[in-house]
């Protein structure tokens, strides 16, 4: 800032501003002025070039280089743009950025941008597309193409765009959007908390980790399945302490692929504060959300896991209430727990018979120990109740289905006698 | 008997009492709360439909109106109980309720008589034997619903006294029998009083209590006869 005024001062005073002023800047401002005799004149630029693309990327607005963070440095055009020393000159060597930003030249190709992909051949993301060629600016700076604040759109351009995204091989565009309306995605663009995390704070190493992002199916990514719950418990650390006391937590650690980690319940880019109605474990929603795995024939068979977790809930007073509007009523959460959760037979679960009724009684003050003697999930009148039941229950199908028979049958015989007797009977006395 | 067979006019004009006031004023807090708590409860019984949306989101309005009309039919079984130990009519009606064999005797009578075997109408008195059975049905039935009803409504005390397979036990037993109340009521009931021939479309007796003698010399021969003789012996005051 400080050099810039100083030679536009200079300008005012001396009649040959060039010669005067730093060294470096008034060499800076020859090289620029001669550069941008071309270059930094639209009409010009456009008549460069056939392809108004091509002639448009020649174009360097010289005001908005010179806020850059480069041009602020006084860099000239020919430090990015090598070879360049005479006018015309001849094809430009491919700025490599990586001359000076060794570290993020280094991460960059170890990561899914920098490394050529192998359906096209091409690097997936340059320097460039990210932090664009001449209005860099550090990336603490608001004005900045990967603050904190704009990273989602920059990230969201490539990401969205469908037919960008097919050619390396990715269909889904929509899922990056949800970003947007997610508590995450909220908190930082509505609430403006630049807390929140941004595309590079989940998909990056933790501090510099937006060069070396990796796709999720590669396992060094912090986003893998292997890695997802460390990631996440970057902020959320206490879950995570409790997570790994659950019966999911301990098999994930154990390496098991089918317990879910934070995102199979919470979702990731859509990830919803869980007291908003759009929460997959949204008091409607979480039934839908545990049974995806609880009623898995497979998983049921492989774990010896009890079936029809969902219809035995829906079809009990609280899942009828719930169904029916009343969000206060217990759903899966409420008696089994969330993070910690442990399987009844665990003497530490909230649902161990030992348990029970003092996890009733959170709800229902006073509940008597009988609420341990017996299933809270009823699938089968037989086996979850009892014969006695089973026989009771058959009592009543009979009952009902001989009350419904006996009624149909003096009902079709008092219309027998009002259409087929009484006639027959009335006709002689008419005659 | 001649000179005391009256007159067929006289069949039409004179009305008797069937219901009086007080059983008037029973049977329609009966209905009422019995409405309330088959809407209010059925639809639990269907989950896997739409008939839980019928409650609009308001379940909790749904839970403070069964247990209000559940509760107006147990004080009305109360009432009831009490109208049977004590008052006259109570005590003659119950005593005519009863149960007896020749209940068995006028069924087979109205079976042939449905079936154009006879011309002679069933001897029936006050009550048919499907009234008798209807009105034990109804004890019976209020007296399981009252019952298990409480203890649902109660649950944290009667699990402090039963396991929970007797409370599981007890939700099903409410729910089959509200079932067989139901259909006992649209299909039976509803049919004998309002939809059979010669009452369609509606039976106007819960209303007014009243039937005609013809109606008593029809459908309840030996209560017609029994009327005869104390009119005879001057003691119906029920003439209009």
């Amino acid at each position: 800032m400080r050099g810039l005024d100083l030679e536009k001062r200079m300008m005012r005073w001396f009649a040959v501003p060039l010669f005067t002023g730093s060294v470096l800047g008034a060499t800076a401002l020859r090289a620029q002025d001669s550069c941008t005799a071309c270059h930094g004149d639209r009409a010009m630029a456009a008549s460069l070039a056939s392809d108004s693309a091509l002639a448009a990327l020649l174009f360097v607005d010289p005001a908005a280089y010179r806020a850059s963070v480069h041009g602020q440095l006084g860099f000239t055009c020919t430090l990015c743009h090598q070879g360049i020393s005479d006018y015309p000159h001849g094809p430009v060597v491919p700025v490599d950025c990586a001359a000076c930003h060794t570290q993020a030249g280094q991460e960059l190709a170890q990561s899914v941008h920098g490394r050529p992909h192998p359906a096209t051949g091409a690097n997936p993301a340059t320097c460039a597309d990210c932090h664009t060629g001449h209005q860099i600016f550090r990336s603490s700076d608001p004005r900045s193409t990967v603050n904190r604040l704009t990273q989602f759109e920059g990230c969201a351009r490539c990401h969205s765009d469908a037919e960008r995204m097919r050619r390396f091989g990715q269909e889904d565009t929509a899922t990056v959007q949800s970003y947007l309306t997610s508590v995450h995605g909220r908190g930082l663009l509505e609430k403006g908390l630049t807390i929140a995390p941004v595309c590079t704070d989940c998909h990056g190493e933790r501090g510099t980790g937006a060069h070396e992002i990796l796709p999720t199916s590669d396992s060094a990514s912090p986003m893998s399945r292997a890695r997802v719950v460390d990631t996440c418990a970057r902020c959320h650390g206490g879950i995570k302490a409790a997570y790994d006391q659950s019966v999911h937590g301990a098999m994930f650690a154990g390496g098991n692929p089918d317990v879910p980690t934070c995102i199979e319940c919470h979702t990731e880019h859509a990830v919803q504060p869980v007291a908003s109605a759009a929460s997959s474990v949204y008091p409607t929603h979480i039934a839908q959300t545990c049974t995806a795995c609880h009623d898995r024939e497979d998983l049921n068979d492989r774990y010896g896991l009890p079936t029809e977790r969902r219809r035995t809930y829906l079809g009990s007073f609280h899942g009828i209430a719930l169904e029916a509007g009343q969000l206060t009523v217990a759903n899966c959460e409420s008696c089994h727990g969330s993070h910690r959760i442990l399987p009844s037979t665990d003497t530490a679960s909230s649902v161990h018979p030992a348990n029970l009724q003092t996890t009733c009684g959170s709800c229902h003050p006073g509940i008597g120990a009988g609420v341990a003697e017996g299933r809270v999930h009823i699938a089968s009148v037989r086996e979850d109740i009892n014969l006695f039941a089973y026989g009771v229950q058959w009592l009543y199908y009979l009952l009902i289905a001989g009350i419904v028979l006996f009624a149909v049958s003096m009902i079709s015989l008092d219309q027998y006698r009002h259409w087929v007797v009484d006639p027959r009977r009335r006709r002689p006395s008419h005659g | 008997m001649a000179e005391w067979e009256l007159r067929e006019a006289d069949l039409d004009r004179i009305v008797v009492t069937r219901l009086s006031l007080v059983e008037r004023v029973q049977h329609i807090v009966l209905m009422v709360s019995f409405t309330i708590l088959i809407v209010t409860g059925i639809p639990l019984l269907f989950p896997d439909t739409p008939l839980v949306h019928v409650f609009g989101g308001a379940f909790p309005v749904r839970t403070f109106l069964h247990r209000f009309a559940g509760s107006t039919l147990a004080l009305l079984a109360a009432f009831h109980v009490l109208y049977v130990l004590f008052s006259q009519d109570g005590r003659r009606d119950f005593g005519w309720i009863a149960p007896r064999t020749q209940d068995v005797r006028d069924f087979m009578h109205y079976v042939r008589y449905q079936l154009g075997k006879t011309d002679e109408p069933p001897p029936f008195g006050k009550f048919n034997p499907f009234e008798k059975i209807e009105y034990f049905a109804v004890v019976w039935g209020s007296a399981v619903m009252v019952a298990t009803g409480f203890m649902m409504w109660f649950f944290e005390a009667t699990l402090r006294v039963f396991p929970k397979w007797v409370y599981d036990l007890i939700l099903l037993v409410h729910g089959y029998e509200a079932l067989l109340a139901f259909l006992s009521i649209i299909l039976w009931h509803l049919y004998n009083v309002h939809l059979k021939p010669g009452a369609f479309p509606i039976s106007r007796v819960w209303i007014d209590g009243k039937v005609t003698l013809r109606h008593l010399k029809e459908h309840h021969p030996r209560e017609y006869r029994s009327w005869l003789r104390r009119h005879r012996a001057g003691l119906t005051g029920d003439e209009t």
